[in-house]
This record gives C-alpha cells, sequence and structure tokens, in this order.
C-alpha cells in the first residue's frame, strides 16, 4: 500500500485540491482510503470526506520548532490506519518547515509499516518556489522518495500556461524531468462561479458529479465530464495506467 | 515590591518577543496573509510600531530568527522569550511552552477551534 503526501512550498497552491483530487480518485477506483489530515489551520479535507466511510485522522503537523513530536504524532497517526488503506496525507503549508528535515524518517516509519512513498508537490509560479521545490529535492520529501514517486502539479488556477512557472523557464524542470521526475497540471475549475459551489458542498468530487447531487444538470456538465475526468487523469500520473483503467470501468 | 528577578527585568530582543507568535504567524502565511498585515496584527503586541518604516522587514527578520532559535531550543515559543543555554528546553519542553492561539486570519479559525470542531464532528483529533 501507499503513503501518497499532498505537499507545496506554501498556501493557496492546491495542496488541499490535490489531496482531496487523489483520495476521491483512489476511492472511485475502489480501494479503501485513509486520510490524515495535517493541516488543522484548514482542514478542507477532514471536513469534506468526514461522511463519506474513509479512515480520517487529524494530526497537527505545523509544529515549529518540534519536528519530533510532529513526527510521532504522525507515526501515531499512520499506526492508527488499517495497514490496506492507501494513504493521503494532506500537509501543511509549512510542511518544510516541520518535517522535511526528518523526511527520510517520515519514509522509514511508512515503509515499516508496509507502505511505500509518494509525493505530490504543489508548485508556485514564482522564483521563489522553484527555490523551495529544489530545497525539497535537496533535503526533503521529495529527496527522499526515488524520483519515478516524485510529481510536480502545475496548479492552472494560478498561472494557465506551464511554460510561464519560474521552474520551466528557469530551467530546473528539464533538470527535474531527466532524473525521471513526473508532473502533471491541475485543472482549474470552470467557470469560475461553480468553484465556490464545490468547495461549500461536502463530499467525494465523484458523488459531485453524479445526477442525484446539489449542482444543476449544466454544472455537472462542466464540473464532472470536464473538470473531474482531467483532475483524475491528473493524479493518475504517478499511479500509472493500472489505477485509472480501474477508474474508467 | 521590587522584582528581585534580574532576567524578567531584561526586556528579550525582538526574536524573543516574536517567538510566542511563530506558529499563528506559520499558518498566516500559508493563508497567504501579507507581511504588512501581520505586522499591523503582531506589531503592537511585540513593541513595534506598525506605521514605523521598515517595520514588516523587521518583524519579518526576526521571525525568520525566532525560528531558527526555537530549532536550535534556545527559544521557547512562549511568553518567556529568550532563555540562557543552561536552561534552553529541548524542542519536546519548547512544544509544551508554546502558544496555542493561531493568527485569526479573514473569516478563519485558530487550529484550536478547528480541532474542537472535527472531534464534534467525530473526527479523530490526535494531539
Amino acid at each position: 500500500m501507499s503513503i501518497i503526501y499532498s505537499s507545496g512550498s506554501k498556501g493557496g497552491n492546491g495542496k488541499s485540491m490535490t489531496a482531496a483530487v487523489l483520495a476521491d480518485y483512489l476511492i472511485a477506483a475502489g480501494h479503501p482510503v485513509g486520510i490524515v489530515e495535517g493541516d488543522l489551520g484548514q482542514p478542507d479535507i477532514a471536513q469534506r470526506f468526514k461522511d463519506t466511510g474513509v479512515h480520517l485522522i487529524a494530526v497537527n503537523l505545523n509544529r515549529a520548532g518540534a519536528s519530533e513530536a510532529a513526527v510521532i504524532k504522525f507515526a501515531e497517526a499512520l499506526d492508527g490506519l488499517p495497514r490496506d488503506a492507501q494513504i493521503v496525507v494532506n500537509l501543511p503549508a509549512a510542511a518544510e518547515d516541520t518535517l522535511d528535515a526528518m523526511a527520510a524518517l517520515l519514509v522509514e516509519a511508512g515503509k515499516s509499516l508496509g507502505h511505500e512513498s509518494y509525493v505530490y508537490y504543489s508548485l508556485g509560479h514564482q522564483r521563489t518556489a522553484t527555490e523551495a521545490l529544489m530545497r525539497s529535492l535537496r533535503d526533503g520529501l521529495l529527496g527522499a522518495v526515488g524520483p519515478a514517486r516524485r510529481c510536480v502539479m502545475y496548479p492552472v488556477f494560478l498561472q494557465p500556461e506551464v511554460a510561464r512557472f519560474d521552474f520551466v523557464r528557469s530551467g530546473s524542470r528539464e533538470e527535474y524531468l531527466t532524473a525521471g521526475g513526473l508532473e502533471a497540471a491541475m485543472p482549474a475549475i470552470r467557470p469560475e462561479s461553480l468553484v465556490d459551489k464545490v468547495l461549500s458542498l461536502p463530499g467525494t468530487f465523484t458523488s459531485l458529479a453524479a445526477p442525484d447531487s446539489a449542482l444543476t444538470f449544466g454544472e455537472r456538465l462542466f464540473f464532472g465530464r470536464q473538470w473531474l475526468t482531467q483532475a483524475h487523469a491528473a493524479v493518475a500520473t504517478l499511479f500509472g495506467a493500472e489505477q485509472q483503467e480501474a477508474v474508467n470501468e | 515590591m521590587v522584582d528581585t528577578n534580574l532576567a524578567s527585568a531584561v526586556p528579550p530582543r525582538l526574536s524573543g518577543r516574536i517567538a510566542e507568535h511563530v506558529p499563528e504567524i506559520q499558518n498566516a502565511r500559508a493563508r497567504g496573509v501579507s507581511w504588512s498585515q501581520i505586522t499591523a496584527v503582531v506589531g503592537p503586541a511585540i513593541g513595534i510600531d506598525p506605521a514605523a518604516p521598515g517595520a514588516a522587514s523587521a518583524i519579518r527578520g526576526a521571525f525568520a530568527r525566532a525560528v531558527r532559535q526555537i530549532e536550535k531550543g534556545k527559544l521557547r515559543a512562549g511568553p518567556q522569550g529568550a532563555v540562557s543555554r543552561d536552561t534552553a528546553p529541548t524542542q519536546g519542553a519548547a512544544l509544551a511552552q508554546r502558544s496555542p492561539r493561531s493568527l485569526p486570519v479573514a473569516g478563519g479559525k485558530s487550529e484550536e477551534e478547528n480541532a474542537a470542531a472535527l472531534r464534534a464532528a467525530g473526527i479523530k483529533v490526535a494531539d
């Protein structure tokens, strides 16, 4: 089974959205899913999935100056989740301050519980975001997993043109891809008027795309047929075609 | 009554004063709150006039120093400010001293309020 971290350099880059899409994708594929909500400052994932039947636990992973305590709590949370579950971890924006120094330990803790670790990294479009990503590759979570187990996510709602991300323009992306890293673009929900409605409705995204959801037929057309399909495909980048086929069945 | 505790009579450095607010500032930054907005809220609490030139950058620098000092155990994230090497807490102790408050941002709640809401909703919260 897997522990899949949704990480990133700062808030507002789509970490929670990536985590939510990923959990939704795994649930739709029929996997037992556990969610660790690590962001108590903004526990969107816990709120969204609280009544969906997934195994859910909230842990404050935003603990400046107390990395060890955070890792201990996190390991205890992992230990409390079913061994056969795919575990999605929504990291807080400040996780690099708290957890990155202990990334190898986190990965090791997962392994000892029988889980391989994967990282989705939601990237900002500015230079500071590139620098944070390169730091994570060098010393943090991204570096602690193998190249084929890390995926940079470009949040299209931040910058529609991937070519304009500093990571791409600076040439760092080439280096990253050459080393075997993966990448995907997380689509933006369109039209924008739909965003608030979707974010305010709890439950899985797949259930929101179903005919009996609170979305209108027209809204479901854009949300389910267009956005959700693309979003699932984006997170499937890291997990390959096998799971995608299960989703499509 | 004369305060004979000399240490308490020495005002801590800015990084010491800001240590109490480190978790809440991190939360605010994670939500995209600007340094000038943080300065407006935190500044008066640590004796910085938010309107003074360079106030935001002073707080920003002090925050970065405070985080490093907390990591090294030289500061505790609490109201005590700077401590001597001899009495520097371990990181675990620093956690125990940590201010539980989070900086309220527009429409936001503190971590403690969110944790309570999650518990009320039947979600297990490990703390």
